[in-house]
């Protein structure tokens, strides 16, 4: 599976939205349930699902999907 | 000088005639801008101008030598320096007496004898609470890089003390506030219009509704011994409706007054009455501070604790809100409200999920039980919030709760306005904000303005130094 798609049904799971579809472009100001409570537990899921760990920093200057793409595909 | 004193009605036209005046010379109005704001301040001290100055400089100096280092540890430290100053000034005139009582009753009841210290002479300067976070908020802004440090000491002086949201907010970010003191001041009609209609809303709000209800509700706490349920009920809910109007109308000029000088200031109240949960509501209420602690505490707090789990989101929240409480002023009413507060969130945060399958089944009945169960949780947190002591606290909520609901101490006619205004706020809920009529038949706009106007002027509370409630934090 493609990281887009891991990343697209961790976020359908944790915000409870099943119809959610993940473009690099997409932000958090165009999914409502994603708010800064729900954001640290995305991270947290996307950290365990990949085996991979972000800095505190990365976790609070992701700009887009794209960006947190790229990061997770950094760190594989 | 307050917003609502004769004073200000002569200081406020003086300024703007001036300052549009001087329009095309960007720097001397700002110069202009700083002069009327260390008037404005010094008002009421003008010892506390070196403070605020102070203040100003420190962060200014840190934020610029954290711009020429490249060495994160230094950056990290430059940082450090600027929380540890702007704290331990606030911890000083803030909290001083606070930590001593409680020392002095922590050792009393360890040796069984209390210490010979009494409490010290500490006048709280105002504003402080608001302007150190806006100054603290900037040299924060420029570690993490986002926003760069500026060479403008007169701008950044003028940022930190810009007197329409110097002693009350809204708290303004650096990247909203800061480019507009660099940026060419535009003339605009509609900015007066929009400055005009903010002004009288937040003038109706705190003239004709807040400092009417003062009498009643001091009242009513004062003698809270003697009163019945019924009186301490209705106490408790003009209380809500005297901070919200006194609160909200204090930001509404502030907001409003800036734009009458080419200034967007942030916005700091959205209808918060109408929200379905208290995590909604948090967003809506003095967003300004809110957006503050979940940026710069919640956020790397609850990255911190993340692999704590929903447990550790719920203690990163507890800890912000306690803490948010405690800014609030140096009293345990004050964290019992925050930590209320943030256990509810927490609560809401844990069980998001089904929440939304209820709301889902329910649908209208559900955002109705939710509205009304949120407005009185704020009503009960908010009685907490305005005790002077916890037991007082408990003997008004008991008092409601339990007491006896067979007369009423207070002339009930006092509720026809807040009550009238928080119907009427449901139908602009969807608005900027209460008096944005643009648009609306002009027989109803002239209608409001003409009925805000003469509920100012009878109510007779202009110019007899009410202070808004939040010039105390």
């Amino acid at each position: 599976m493609k990281t887009i798609e891991i990343v697209s049904e961790i976020f359908r799971d944790i915000l409870d939205e099943d119809d959610l579809v993940l473009a690099p472009e997409t932000t958090a100001e165009d999914v409502e349930a994603w708010d800064s409570l729900t954001h640290v537990q995305l991270m947290v899921a996307i950290e365990k699902r990949f085996g991979i760990k972000f800095s505190s920093r990365e976790i609070s200057s992701f700009q887009n999907v794209g960006e947190l793409l790229a990061a997770i595909e950094n760190k594989l | 000088m307050l917003f609502t004193s004769y004073v200000f009605f002569l200081f406020l036209p003086l300024v703007l005639a001036g300052y549009w005046a001087l329009k095309p010379y960007r720097r001397a109005q700002n110069g202009l801008l700083l002069v009327a704001s260390y008037i404005f301040y010094g008002w009421w001290d003008w010892r506390f101008l070196f403070l605020i100055a102070g203040s100003s400089v420190v962060d200014f100096l840190l934020a610029r030598q954290m711009g020429r280092s490249e060495s994160e540890g230094r950056r990290t430290l430059l940082m450090w320096l600027s929380a540890l100053v702007n704290l331990g000034v606030l911890g000083y005139f803030k909290y001083a007496n606070f930590f001593l009582e409680n020392l002095a009753v922590l050792i009393e009841g360890l040796t069984g004898q209390g210490p010979a210290w009494g409490a010290w002479s500490i006048i709280l300067p105002l504003g402080i609470s608001f302007y150190t976070f806006q100054t603290l908020g900037y040299t924060i802004d420029v570690y993490r890089r986002e926003v760069k440090p500026t060479r403008n000491f007169l701008e950044y002086l003028t940022f930190v003390s810009f007197f329409p949201q110097l002693v009350a907010g809204p708290i303004e970010r650096a990247r909203n506030l800061l480019p507009q003191f660099l940026a060419e001041r535009r003339w605009k009609q509609q900015d007066w219009l929009e400055g005009g209609r903010l002004i009288l809303w937040g003038f109706f709000k705190k003239v004709a509704i807040a400092d009417a209800l003062a009498p009643s509700v001091n009242y009513v706490f004062a003698n809270h011994e003697t009163l019945n349920g019924a009186t301490l009920a209705t106490g408790a809910l003009l209380f809500t409706f005297q901070m919200y109007c006194d609160f909200s109308g204090y930001s509404d000029i502030a907001i409003g007054v800036a734009r009458l000088l080419g200034f967007r200031l942030m916005k700091n109240f959205d209808f918060p009455f109408y929200s379905t949960s208290m995590s909604a509501f948090w967003r809506r209420w003095h967003i300004s501070l809110s957006t503050w602690i979940l940026d710069y505490l919640y956020t790397p707090l609850s990255i911190k604790f993340r692999y704590g789990g929903l447990w550790g989101l719920a203690l990163a929240l507890l800890i912000s809100f306690a803490l948010s409480g405690l800014w609030h002023g140096a009293a345990w009413t004050f964290v019992v409200w925050g930590a209320l507060h943030g256990m509810v969130l927490a609560y809401e945060a844990l069980t998001k999920k089904r929440r939304k399958r209820w709301a889902k089944k329910t649908g209208y009945w559900y955002t109705w039980a939710s509205r009304i169960l949120v407005f009185f949780f704020w009503v009960g947190t908010l009685t907490i919030f305005r005790a002077e002591h916890m037991g007082q606290a408990f003997s008004v909520l008991s008092g409601a709760l339990l007491g006896s609901w067979s007369s009423l101490a207070i002339n009930p006619s006092v509720l026809l306005l807040p009550v009238g205004l928080l119907v009427y706020e449901y139908f602009q809920r969807n608005r900027a904000h209460g008096l944005d009529v643009a648009g609306y038949h002009y027989t109803l706009r002239w209608s409001l303005y003409a009925f805000a106007l003469i509920m100012i002027f009878s109510s007779q509370n202009l110019n007899n130094q009410n202070e808004f409630i939040y010039f105390q934090f």
